[in-house]
């Protein structure tokens, strides 16, 4: 059980968090779709995006009233802000000439490398059932790119 | 050249999701405020010194939108971080993965009236599957 909600199992918690999870990503994915219609300068909102995540980071931060420092964590913050940064300039740079059904498609696919790295860094074991399933993301993902538009280039 | 800046993107986006993981694996997901604060500021700073160089300016709806989306999207990594620190990274990443797609397939079409094409009404059909039996 988990101890904040005693009605609901841990993994029944993390269900939830992760469904959230996937809510704010789907307004984020969105707002994309509205910058995309309104002719945004996606360069200029995405530096805007930045800047809206640490304003939302500070306040839940300042709201909780309490940090926990690491030095480790932060390394790893900082370079994981680093590769984002140039993976989104990159992906950016791309779009002025390649194709979003495309290019979405293989950023999907990047997923590859948590799963992989869960299997064989970390000793997780994927079921047949599970196994099955993942196949079924690469034909999914393959499907679902297929004949999206490709009016998400750059201004 | 567009070639090579795609497959950049595909690695760091992979490193970025395995360094997530990897917090979670070396105990340190009791740290993830200040790897989340570390992880939106450098962008910041990097992004704002490149508007400054280049002279760009920001109007108000390309502030907003850019704005809403990093409200979105922290909340979102916040959420996934503290899913992941209990449920295994084989279920976690793609059960996100595949329903962002499904949902946000959901809000084209209800939000935006977009049509779906057939193979990718069969994307997300496979897609449910998919989660269902990786969950």
């Amino acid at each position: 059980m988990s101890p904040e909600h005693p009605h609901m199992t841990t993994q029944q918690m993390m269900g939830v968090f992760l469904m959230l999870s996937v809510a704010f990503n789907t307004l984020f994915a969105s707002s994309y779709k509205i910058a995309v219609r309104r002719n945004c300068n996606l360069q200029v909102v995405n530096v805007w995006i930045y800047v809206g995540s640490l304003a939302t980071m500070a306040v839940y931060v300042l709201l909780k009233r309490q940090i926990a420092f690491n030095e480790a964590a932060f390394l790893m913050g900082i370079v994981s802000g680093v590769m984002v940064y140039f993976a989104t300039l990159s992906f950016f740079y791309h779009m002025t000439r390649g194709q979003l059904s495309t290019s979405w498609t293989v950023i999907s696919l990047s997923i590859a490398f948590p799963v992989l790295a869960s299997i064989l860094a970390w000793g997780e074991h994927p079921s047949p059932r599970q196994t099955v399933g993942m196949v079924l993301i690469v034909i999914a993902l393959v499907l679902f790119g297929r004949h999206e538009s490709s009016n998400g280039g750059l201004k | 050249m567009s070639f090579l800046l795609l497959m950049i993107a595909f690695v760091l986006t992979g490193l970025i999701s395995v360094t997530n993981k990897a917090l979670v694996q070396w105990n340190l997901g009791g740290y993830r405020d200040i790897y989340m604060l570390a992880f939106y500021a450098a962008p910041t700073i990097m992004g704002v010194l490149s508007m400054l160089v280049r002279r760009q300016t920001a109007d108000h709806v390309d502030r907003r939108v850019g704005f809403v989306m990093g409200f979105g999207g922290a909340l979102s990594m916040l959420c996934f971080l503290i899913a992941l620190q209990h449920m295994p990274g084989i279920v976690a990443f793609p059960v996100r993965n595949l329903g962002n797609v499904v949902a946000t397939g959901m809000v084209g079409i209800l939000a935006f009236r977009e049509r779906l094409s057939k193979s990718q009404w069969l994307g997300i059909a496979l897609s449910l599957v998919a989660i269902w039996l990786i969950y």
